[in-house]
């Protein structure tokens, strides 16, 4: 009996520790060290860049099944910066993303699937300005580390045609209609307590 | 650009004339038939405005700004009611108070809703309901007692210095819709001209006040229109009863219509000065 219930016990031990292997980690995003920027053709002349600086979410990496990972990143759209703070009080009114009704964009993925070594396609719901699409985007794993603790990084690009998210201000000549927006994420795993 | 600005202002002066016109040409009253069409037109030239500048919202909007489309309509709707004969002052009051409420409600909700406490909510909801509706009354009082160019010439100045302001606190889009409301209220003034029996109130009264008071409290709810500003321009209509006092109050009209324009032109100055004060910053730029 002893050795029945010993075996039991082994087994599982042994389903809890590979299901432990199997399942990813869970990584918080490192606001110090990831940006979200955007960039967008202005006057049909240049390309104009801006960033936001308050990034937060999580990024569930499940690397022997992609299809288990999935993100969910929230930007404070207060917190953009380009640098004069009269274009930042222009980005933040109503005539973009009118900051004080709408405060946050996010997006969250409804599906990842691997596609290459080290790229994966994301697919999920990006809400700026209220408004809510489904968005695919290739995101590209650029590094794992454990120095000092667990990390991971990706990185991605959504091109998003802005009148589709309400940010109809000026023609197209003016601000042009697709507006890159670029996560530069960097995931810890946080120190248990 | 400039394009889009025209068209802003061309297309909504059109939309105000067209509809006084045709007010005036069907109705067997005048007086009643311009003061519809001018409720009418004005509400329309800013909903036309609206299409140019920004599109038309749907319904609802997402943007509570947006709403200001709809409260046009609303508004000019009211007006063609309230232009009409035999509307009890009860009903008319009544009708008032939810447009008034409703602005503030439809416009306001996500800072009411999500900034404010519930009495202090409560307390706003209801500040700004009886400002709206004090407005409201003020410029109805002053068209009542004097038909012609001066009032609607004074509004199209207060307007004009809105749509300054509200650029000023970085927000472009409200500026260039208060630009086509300005249009319709300048258009508003020339047809007083033709018409002398063209009165605002019992309805574009309604219409000026309540896309004006909505376009303040989008700014400053939402832009970075300074409390200051957003004070003088409610409060500078009240400096019109100023031409009304003593002597002044039987000055040629021509001379009572120019003191009026610069009597609301002088607070409405000064809360656009305020503005470009609060949002100054050593960063140059240009939209």
């Amino acid at each position: 009996m002893r050795k029945r219930i010993a075996l039991f016990l082994i087994t599982v031990s042994v389903l809890l520790l590979g299901a432990t292997l199997v399942h990813g980690d869970t990584f918080q995003i490192d606001d110090t060290h990831s940006t979200v920027h955007f960039h967008v053709k202005h006057m049909s002349a240049g390309i104009f860049v801006g960033r936001f600086d308050a990034v937060s979410g999580t990024l569930d990496f499940n690397p022997e099944d992609p299809t288990q990972s999935s993100i969910e990143v929230t930007v404070q759209a207060n917190s953009v910066s380009t640098n004069n703070d009269r274009l930042n009080g222009h980005i933040k009114s109503p005539d973009f993303l009118n900051a004080a009704q709408f405060p946050e964009i996010t997006f969250k993925s409804t599906s990842v699937k691997k596609t290459g070594e080290d790229t994966y396609e994301v697919t999920g719901d990006l809400t700026i300005r209220g408004t809510t699409k489904q968005m695919t985007a290739t995101a590209r794993h650029t590094g794992s580390s454990e120095i000092n603790r667990k990390r991971i990084g990706f990185m991605t690009e959504f091109e998003v045609p802005r009148r589709e998210f309400d940010v109809n201000y000026g023609k197209d000549e003016l601000v042009g209609d697709i507006v890159t927006i670029a996560f530069n994420l960097e995931g810890f795993v946080p120190e248990e307590e | 650009m400039l394009q889009h600005i025209i068209l802003g202002i061309v297309l909504p002066i059109l939309a105000a004339a067209a509809c006084t016109l045709l007010f005036r040409a069907l109705s067997d009253d005048e007086e009643s038939g311009l003061r519809r069409g001018a409720a009418l037109g004005l509400g329309l030239a800013f909903a036309v405005g609206h299409w140019i500048i920004l599109a038309w919202p749907p319904l609802p909007p997402v943007d509570s700004t947006h709403w200001l489309a709809y409260l046009a309509l609303a508004a000019a709707l009211l007006g063609l009611v309230e232009g009409g004969p035999g509307l009890p002052a009860a009903v008319r009051w009544g009708l008032r108070l939810i447009l008034a409420a409703g602005t503030v409600w439809l416009i306001g909700k996500p800072i009411l809703q999500n900034s404010m406490d519930g009495a202090q909510a409560a307390l706003a909801l209801v500040g700004l309901t009886l400002g709206l509706l004090v407005l409201w009354t003020e410029i109805d009082q002053l068209a009542a007692r004097t038909p012609g160019v001066s009032l609607p010439l004074a509004l199209t100045v207060l307007a004009t210095a809105t749509s300054v302001a509200l650029v000023l606190s970085y927000t472009a889009s409200l500026g260039q819709l208060t630009g086509s409301l300005a249009a319709g209220l300048g258009t508003l003034a020339a047809a007083a001209l033709l018409f002398s029996k063209l009165k605002l109130d019992r309805g574009a009264s309604g219409v000026a006040s309540t896309l004006l008071g909505g376009l303040w409290i989008s700014g400053y709810f939402y832009a970075s229109l300074p409390l200051y500003s957003l004070l003088l321009l409610w409060l500078s209509p009240s400096a019109l009863w100023l031409a009304e006092a003593g002597p002044l109050r039987d000055l040629n009209p021509w001379v009572k219509a120019a003191l009026r324009a610069l009597l609301i032109a002088i607070p409405a100055a000064a809360a656009a000065y305020l503005a470009h004060q609060a949002n100054a910053t050593p960063d140059d730029y240009s939209y």
